[in-house]
């Protein structure tokens, strides 16, 4: 059989994968420019308190100082990723909120003095009481640590779909169970960072900014620092993993930024790791009650959830993330009636933002956990209790939502059966147990028309192909992917072209990484700039081909003529004849896209589809559990994934692995541990997530399906893995030793005390 | 974080050596500096010079004598796991020392370097910054403790992984000074007290470690419980060495007290008793005593002394596998 695509589908290695191999690729903290100065920012010390004055002459005045700066003299002007939950200030304006929270910045000749100068920063505090739970600070009479926000709860969800009560009242088994997830790190091996320069010829100012989200940032800077947006432009150079934590602004950014305009030079700022961990983001500790009400034969006929978010002392994304972790509970299975009601609750700790899954994993957790404790008391297998609640393609959807294409319950089948799941499940010895846990993904959000992508495609005289794209690769792949969708269409090698990317003044807009929205949204926009310029060339060749342009074909290095490979014309060739013709070169093709749908919703008001499409996966896990130490071995993951048609089947497997390990992290290792609001291990040494020594056997399968709005068939597969892995392991541990864990991360203590009090 | 100022020197004899720790009481030596210098960007110690090892002569070898296997305090612990007799003979200390860290920090770190290490502790190993949300605690200079919440007492734990496994093979070590060397049980020079957990004079030096020709005559074995496959210090670690000739048994255990501890009332217990399941009823018991746990780490009280009877009955059970 002929092969169907040449550039799409075939595991091709990653652009930049030698220059990242070979150590030449440049993150943010590589760029030197001449005259650059270094900058350090003072963070709080206690975790509630009054700034009543900021004295800095002494910093002012230490050889090497240039510049420091307050809250206080900054633009009054807040900020934060969804408009209408901005709370933050670059530095904190009269009050700290937590632990680390930014109260001024120094910029200096060098990083010695510049870290020797925010010691002599000297703050009056007025320390004030401080709350550290969110079931503590929802309370009357709790310290209140917004103005304005009444019980500390700064945005609050109540959605209900289809009657619950009644589904409850026709349930043959109603369980309510309660769960809890830990707060998790990010942890990218890139350090945040920023370096600004400023242009007064061109009255700009230019961040290059270790940042997933470029177009957005623009606009957060330009915002706070009160200049247009055409003054700013965002630079995105290699960045070294986000998984959602990059996708605000920081205090590194404005302050850069700001010193860069103040003093002419170039400012660098670069955060240590125990910054990284305490003051930019985290996934959201979450308590969550889950009602379940079931058929006896394990049909889902209702779910009630009550859930509260730690926030931190910020918002970041609260609104959003509290809304998809609602929605997402009515996928991968058919969920007929379900109420929602979830807080988020500001607390003195660190700020809780995107992070992989974004408020789904903690609601994921809870949910597989919960349907295996069902199928337990229904004597019922989860494997089986999983596809038959599976929901179907073109079936009508309680949240409005419209799947296209649903490889779910194949997937539960596919997982479980490389798992060895009928010879393993309930019969491994003690110790030694399989779990699977089920989850769904958007890819990218529909009609929301400041999430669209551009792209400009343009074949030069030498018939060299050059992409460019806002997308923001941040170590995924999104460069290489957007480069074969193009090849591909083109019909020339992955070789042939370039891409530039992620520059707000040179590439087209762009929302950025998160969503898991760039194949479909940048990558459709990639693909229909490509078209164009394809048509214009076969426009040109038909003649020359006697056939007519609908029938050519670009492949393989040839245009030809469908069915009549032997009528050809090589791509330079043709665009010579392009030129020979005197027609106007570059030949450029230009597209917009985003994606469109007849009931757009961004779920706050009125529920819709949310989504162009939904990635589904199984992911099951054997595990085997020291019953001396407690300590919990994976040792294998075998993942089942409907990512529609992969454009690079080696760059899902990445994400893939980097979930399981981050899954892993989930399940057994990691929790951002805090005494009175102070982080306690903000180090790679004390947080310890797993390392490629803990990492299982890992095995993929692909279920392909064909989505009719990705390019190419393609829908996410960023986060939607990131789901299952931590509910499997766990389930798996139950299987291995019969203990139900229902709060992570589930420690070897945890377990050495729950096998005691089984004696 | 960058480096805090300091002067540096790099003396080429080891009495020049001794005189410039003499001469600067705020001195510190460096040897692999992968210890030293994560402090020091934490501005936990701060030296006002720091005195490095790497040119001193003849201090990286090991060598075998008549009496003895003879370890320069210089020989990177790869150089010392990867000794064809320290594989064979003395299982317990290439264990250990192949566990320490990671694979870069068994070619930088030094045995010596690895024994003279500092005590850990949740709120010293953490950023100037990180610390300035509580006072200065004793350990750093100020006054109170806020592991024991007390004054005047520091709790901090020493977490060497190779200090164990030489406690149980009864080795020594030669300490030069300006005006010659002297040599010392191992266990002498650790003083208990989590402030100075070195009883080293001032201006000595460790040169050398000896182990007795004894310690190849028989069983030993290095257990170490830890977070992760690498990188991490150990949560518990206990060397258990058993002479195949007299029976006779020594049991050391690390990251549980201020220093490393010889488990003397276990090893007094067992002294002239088969190791059976019978026996092994009293290790838990018996070890916890030699501990003095604080919740100086992340780690869990309860769980470490799990640890502690688990990681030596363990060893013992190994040990009897192979009489
Ligand atoms: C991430 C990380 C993980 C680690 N994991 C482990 C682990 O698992 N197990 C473990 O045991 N250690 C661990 N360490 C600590 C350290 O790396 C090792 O102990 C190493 O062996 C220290 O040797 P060094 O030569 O680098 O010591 P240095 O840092 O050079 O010195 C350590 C201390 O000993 C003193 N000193 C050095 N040599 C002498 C001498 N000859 N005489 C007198 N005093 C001396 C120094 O003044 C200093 O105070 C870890 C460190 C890090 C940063
Ligand atoms: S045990 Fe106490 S004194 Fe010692 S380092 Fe820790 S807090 Fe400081």
């Amino acid at each position: 059989m002929e092969k169907q695509f040449s550039v799409v589908g075939r595991r091709l290695p990653m652009l930049d994968a030698a220059a990242k191999v070979n150590g030449s690729a440049q993150f943010t903290d590589d760029l030197m420019l001449p005259g650059m100065l270094h900058g350090k920012i003072l963070r709080s010390r206690l975790p509630h308190a009054k700034i009543l004055n900021v004295d800095v002459s002494k910093a002012a005045r230490l050889r090497g100082v240039k510049g420091v700066v307050t809250g206080a003299e900054i633009p009054d002007r807040q900020y934060g990723i969804v408009p209408k939950a901005r709370d933050e200030y670059a530095l904190a304006k009269g009050k700290v909120r937590y632990i680390g929270d930014e109260i001024a910045a120094v910029c200096a000749i060098d990083q010695e003095i510049a870290e020797e100068a925010v010691e002599l920063i000297e703050v009056d505090y007025e320390e004030l009481p401080s709350v550290f739970d969110p079931l503590d600070a929802i309370k009357e009479g709790a310290p209140i640590i917004h103005e304005g926000v009444a019980n500390n709860t700064s945005f609050a969800i109540r959605k209900e779909f289809g009657d619950v009560e009644g589904a409850f009242a026709a349930s043959h088994l109603v369980s309510e169970d309660s769960f809890y997830s830990q707060p998790v790190n990010h942890a990218p091996l890139e350090p945040h960072s920023a370096v600004a320069q400023h242009d007064p010829i061109r009255g700009q100012v230019v961040l290059w900014s270790s940042t997933q989200i470029p177009f957005f940032l623009r606009r957060n800077l330009a915002a706070t620092l009160q200049i247009p947006e055409s003054r700013v432009r965002v630079i995105k150079p290699k960045v070294g993993g986000g998984f959602g934590q990059k996708i605000d602004m920081f205090a590194k950014d404005f302050c850069a930024a700001w010193f860069a305009m103040k003093l002419g030079k170039p400012v660098k700022f670069t955060y240590e790791r125990d910054e990284v961990f305490i003051g930019t983001r985290q996934r959201h500790p979450m308590y969550l009650k889950v009602k379940t009400g079931m058929t006896k034969d394990g049909k889902i006929l209702g779910q009630q959830f009550l859930a509260y978010a730690d926030g931190g002392a910020y918002n970041s994304t609260a609104p959003t993330m509290m809304a998809l972790s609602c929605f997402f509970l009515m996928v991968p299975y058919h969920v007929p009636n379900l109420l929602y009601e979830g807080y988020h609750v500001y607390t003195n700790k660190p700020v809780g933002g995107a992070m992989r899954g974004h408020g789904i994993p903690q609601a994921r957790f809870a949910v597989e956990r919960q349907l295996d404790m069902m199928a337990e008391r229904l004597n019922l297998d989860p494997a089986e209790i999983r596809w038959k609640n599976s929901i179907k393609a073109g079936e009508p959807h309680p949240g409005g939502f419209v799947i296209n294409t649903c490889g779910f319950a194949e997937s539960v089948r596919a997982a479980a059966k490389a798992i060895g799941w009928k010879e393993k499940r309930g019969k491994l010895p003690f110790g030694r147990g399989v779990g699977l846990g089920g989850a769904s993904f958007p890819s990218g959000v529909t009609n929301m028309s400041h999430i669209s992508s551009g792209a400009v495609v343009q074949v030069g005289q030498d018939a060299s192909v050059n992409v460019l794209t806002g997308a923001a690769d941040i170590g995924q792949g999104a460069e290489t992917v957007i480069a074969q969708i193009v090849a591909e269409v083109l019909g020339v090698s992955l070789d042939d072209v370039r891409v530039t990317a992620a520059d707000t003044g040179a590439t087209p807009l762009d929302p950025g990484t998160f969503g898991s929205g760039v194949t479909v949204r940048a990558g459709n926009a990639a693909r229909i700039a490509a078209e164009s310029v394809k048509k214009r060339l076969f426009e040109c060749v038909a003649d020359e081909l006697e056939a007519n342009p609908e029938d050519l074909v670009a492949k393989d290095g040839v245009i030809f003529v469908t069915g009549s490979p032997e009528i050809n014309i090589p791509f330079a060739k043709a665009l010579k004849a392009y030129q020979y013709k005197d027609l106007p070169m570059p030949l450029v093709g230009r597209a917009s896209w985003m994606a469109d749908t007849s009931e757009p919703t961004t779920l706050f008001n009125q529920p819709g589809n949310f989504s162009p499409s939904y990635s589904f996966m199984t992911q099951a896990a054997e595990v085997e559990v020291d019953t001396k130490t407690g300590k919990v071995k994976v040792i294998k993951m075998a993942t089942a994934h409907d990512c529609g048609r992969p454009i690079n089947p080696m760059l899902v497997e990445g994400q893939l692995e980097g979930s399981i390990a981050g899954g892993m992290g989930q399940a057994l290792y990691e929790n951002v541990i805090t005494e009175k609001g102070q982080v306690m291990n903000p180090s790679f040494l004390d947080y310890g997530f797993p390392t490629t020594l803990e990492v299982p056997e890992m095995e993929s399968i692909d279920i392909e399906t064909d989505d009719p709005v990705g390019p190419f068939g393609a829908k996410e597969a960023g986060e939607g893995t990131q789901l299952s892995p931590a509910p499997a392991i766990v389930n798996a541990i139950y299987d291995a030793i019969g203990v139900h864990f229902n709060e992570l991360p589930v420690t070897p203590e945890r377990i050495l005390k729950a096998l005691e009090e089984r004696k | 974080m960058r480096l805090p100022k300091f002067d540096y020197r790099r003396p080429e004899r080891i009495q020049e050596a001794c005189a410039i720790l003499l001469d600067q009481p705020c001195a510190k030596l460096m040897a692999g500096g992968t210890d030293l210098l994560v402090n020091m960007k934490h501005r936990a110690e701060t030296p006002s010079t720091i005195v490095s090892l790497k040119a001193l002569p003849d201090l990286d070898f090991v060598q075998k004598t008549n009496s003895a296997l003879r370890i320069g305090a210089l020989t990177p612990l790869k150089k010392v796991y990867n000794d064809p007799f320290v594989a064979a003979k003395l299982p317990a200390l290439a264990i250990a020392a192949s566990s320490v860290g990671s694979y870069h920090h068994q070619t930088m770190g030094t045995i010596g370097g690895n024994l003279c290490q500092q005590t850990r502790c949740k709120y010293f190993n953490q950023s100037k910054w990180w610390r300035s949300s509580r006072p200065l605690c004793f350990k750093a200079g100020g006054e109170l403790c806020h592991v024991a919440k007390r004054e005047g007492v520091c709790y901090s734990t020493y977490c060497g992984d190779v200090a164990p496994a030489l406690l149980a093979f009864g080795a020594e070590v030669i300490l030069t000074g300006a005006h010659g060397l002297r040599q010392v049980p191992l266990e002498e020079i650790f003083s208990g007290d989590g402030k100075t957990p070195l009883k080293i004079g001032r201006g000595e030096i460790l040169t050398e470690i000896v182990i007795p020709n004894q310690a190849a005559d028989g069983f030993s074995t290095y257990g170490k419980s830890a977070n992760r496959g690498s990188i991490d210090f150990p949560i518990v670690g206990a060397a258990v060495w058993r002479s195949s000739s007299t029976g006779e048994s020594r049991i050391a255990l690390t990251a549980v007290d201020r220093k490393p501890v010889r488990a003397r009332r276990l090893e007094d217990f067992l002294e002239g008793k088969q190791l059976n399941e019978e026996t092994f009823q009293a290790v838990d018991g018996l070890v916890a005593k030699e501990s003095r746990l604080m919740p100086s780490s992340i780690d869990s009280l309860s769980y470490k002394r799990k640890l502690m009877g688990l990681l030596v009955q363990s060893a013992l059970s190994e040990a009897r596998g192979g009489e």
